[in-house]
């Protein structure tokens, strides 16, 4: 049944999303390319780092990621009378591997074969990408606000003065915007949180706007 | 009236991610250092102004998705019949921007009550700055409505975030971002906002929004009407960064204006009052303690004055605050030290890079400074300095004249 349901969740996802997953494709590679770039902090204090385009990739294809993957099954999940949670993992993970894997390969041609780089740039991307499908699976407004929500924060409050001149240092919460962001970690956040999110029953299903 | 209110409290859910969001992130960003801005409104300002990016984003995202809705948003209430244009484009903004727009109306007046309660003055360019921030608010609407029209809910919101987001971060090559901050960590005391610029942000952001909304207000629209109007929205936006100063805070023409007149004087800018009184009895004791090791008070300053953004005259000292003395009132030692062995008698003091063997000297002052109030070792004091390496202690008062000297001198 959920292999079933997994093709018509396919044929689904490439009749209609076809766009957004090109999107998709571009914004990680994109943000992969970028990785080592940075822009001027909205802050105009030169103890404030400038801020990595990587983030804001990471927010925008956070949405996409959501906007491709939110109920996935729509009507295979009403219709078919079980729960389809095997079939939404499969699709949740694949996806984010397939995802982490085009930011990574991209950052790494990138940076000029650097692994730490296309590590760092997948997991930032991963762990926003799947803080908001886990969101999403409450609300998708709410899995498209909260990645903006967390690096706004994060760049705006995250930062404490520095003691004695030097950089600023980011707040303990805010840590996925720090330059040494702690690559494992991450990863083993976004593959906890994706988890959570594939097995976490819908309730968005009742978004009045739920449209493709 | 009524059923309008009831209408917009029924189907502004989406409002509350500007309010939750918005009220945890503004009342986090006043109160974090409010111990130390308190009474100096730019500093508590500049705080606050933190969240306006995040308040603007919230919005552009909420605004977006409410009017790309299939079901209740733009289209569909234009489409529905000859409602009116003005009653469409008010109900989907509405309750969005006065949620964002209240929210940090209120943290304003929050940080405006401190400021005065701290003996503080609240400047009446404070008005246009609030203001001009707050059209930035109303751009964001605009940009969440203008994206709306065009695409449906849910990809209308992240769209519209990326818009908002990319005012923030793209800068043209040789423009200023207008949006740029000024950022909470220090205090600008001394500074004005440069009230061109403030102008010019309120200006071409009021533009940009209007024309938005006059786009979003047509029933009709050809393409090269549409294409003309966003062209015309990121025009203004684009010729304001061209013509705005790039410096968000000016020199001001501003005095230290509480002052505290004794055998000493201090003086202080609104908003530090609770400084002038245990200033000038600290200053005042460790001064009698210079005295009482051979080292004159003539030969020190007698003026003190709260470092602004101008030069103090020759021979008057600087009155230098730690966090810890905005904190608590009190100077610290090195505060102490710093205020009477700063006095800058040297106009070369304040260069780009002063003289290293001024800077000796001066130091000297400062570790010695230190020493009398018993914040650092007579060990570490000989080990810094070779003036005190050998001497006995009681003639290290000679040694402190003659740097006092060399100092006035500008000489080392």
């Amino acid at each position: 049944m959920s292999i079933v349901s997994s093709i018509e969740g396919l044929s689904r996802l490439v009749r209609l999303r076809a766009f957004t997953a090109l999107l998709m494709v571009a914004s990680g590679v994109g943000v992969g390319l970028l990785e080592s770039l940075t822009v001027a902090n909205v802050q105009g204090d030169p103890r404030l780092p400038p801020v990595r385009v990587l983030l804001l990739g990471g927010c925008v294809s956070s949405s996409l990621l959501l906007l491709l993957l939110r109920d996935v099954l729509p009507d295979a999940e009403r219709t078919a009378g079980v729960s389809l949670r095997a079939a939404r993992l499969v699709w949740y993970l694949g996806v984010q591997a397939w995802f982490g894997g085009v930011v990574f390969v991209s950052a790494y041609v990138g940076s000029q074969g650097v692994t730490g780089a296309g590590l760092r740039a997948a997991a930032v991307c991963l762990f926003l990408g799947s803080l908001a499908l886990l969101c999403g699976r409450v609300s998708v407004l709410m899995g498209l606000a909260l990645p903006w929500l967390y690096v706004f924060t994060g760049l705006m409050i995250g930062y404490d003065a520095p003691v004695g001149g030097g950089q600023a240092v980011v707040r303990p919460w805010a840590w996925i915007v720090d330059d040494a962001v702690p690559t494992v970690p991450a990863l083993a956040i976004a593959s906890a949180l994706t988890l959570c999110a594939a097995l976490v029953g819908s309730r968005a299903t009742s978004d009045a706007d739920d449209v493709s | 009236m009524r059923a309008n209110l009831r209408m917009a409290a029924a189907t502004s859910r989406p409002v509350l991610w500007v309010l939750i969001p918005g009220f945890g992130a503004t009342l986090f960003s006043i109160v974090q250092r409010l111990p130390l801005w308190r009474g100096d409104w730019w500093w508590g300002y500049n705080n606050l102004a933190q969240v306006l990016p995040l308040l603007m984003v919230l919005t552009a995202l909420v605004t977006g998705w409410q009017s790309g809705s299939v079901t209740s948003g733009y289209r569909p209430q234009m489409e529905r019949g000859p409602e009116k244009v003005s009653r469409v484009l008010s109900t989907l903004l509405g309750a969005p921007l006065v949620a964002a727009g209240l929210l940090y109306v209120a943290g304003a007046v929050f940080v405006a009550a401190v400021t005065v309660s701290g003996s503080g003055v609240i400047p009446p360019v404070a008005g246009i700055v609030v203001i001009s921030h707050l059209s930035l608010i109303l751009l964001a609407g605009a940009i969440g409505l203008a994206v709306g029209t065009v695409l449906p809910t849910p990809y209308s919101a992240p769209a519209a975030g990326c818009a908002v987001g990319a005012l923030f971060f793209v800068t043209l090559p040789g423009t200023h971002n207008l949006f740029t901050l000024t950022g909470p960590v220090q205090s600008v005391v001394g500074l004005t906002p440069s009230l061109e610029r403030q102008l010019i942000v309120l200006a071409a952001s009021l533009a940009a929004s209007l024309v938005l909304l006059w786009l979003a207000a047509q029933r009709q629209r050809s393409r090269g009407v549409s294409a003309g109007a966003v062209g015309a929205a990121l025009l203004s936006l684009m010729l304001g960064s061209v013509v705005a100063p790039s410096s968000i805070f000016v020199v001001a023409d501003q005095e230290p204006s509480r002052c505290l007149e004794g055998s000493i004087k201090i003086c202080v800018y609104p908003g530090y009052d609770a400084v002038l009184q245990s200033g000038s009895e600290q200053i005042q004791g460790v001064l009698k303690k210079a005295e009482s090791l051979g080292v004159a008070s003539r030969a020190l300053p007698n003026e003190y004055r709260q470092f602004g953004s101008k030069r103090p005259p020759v021979g008057v000292g600087t009155v230098s605050l730690s966090d810890e003395a905005r904190r608590t009132g009190r100077l610290t030692a090195s505060d102490l030290a710093l205020t009477i062995s700063d006095p800058l008698w040297c106009p070369t003091m304040f260069a780009e890079n002063p003289p290293l063997d001024l800077l000796e000297t001066r130091d000297l002052v400062f570790d010695w400074l230190l020493w009398v109030q018993g914040d650092l070792s007579t060990e570490e004091l000989r080990s810094r300095h070779s003036a005190f390496g050998k001497e006995p202690e009681a003639r290290w008062g000679g040694s402190v004249i003659d740097a006092l000297k060399l100092s006035r001198q500008c000489a080392a």
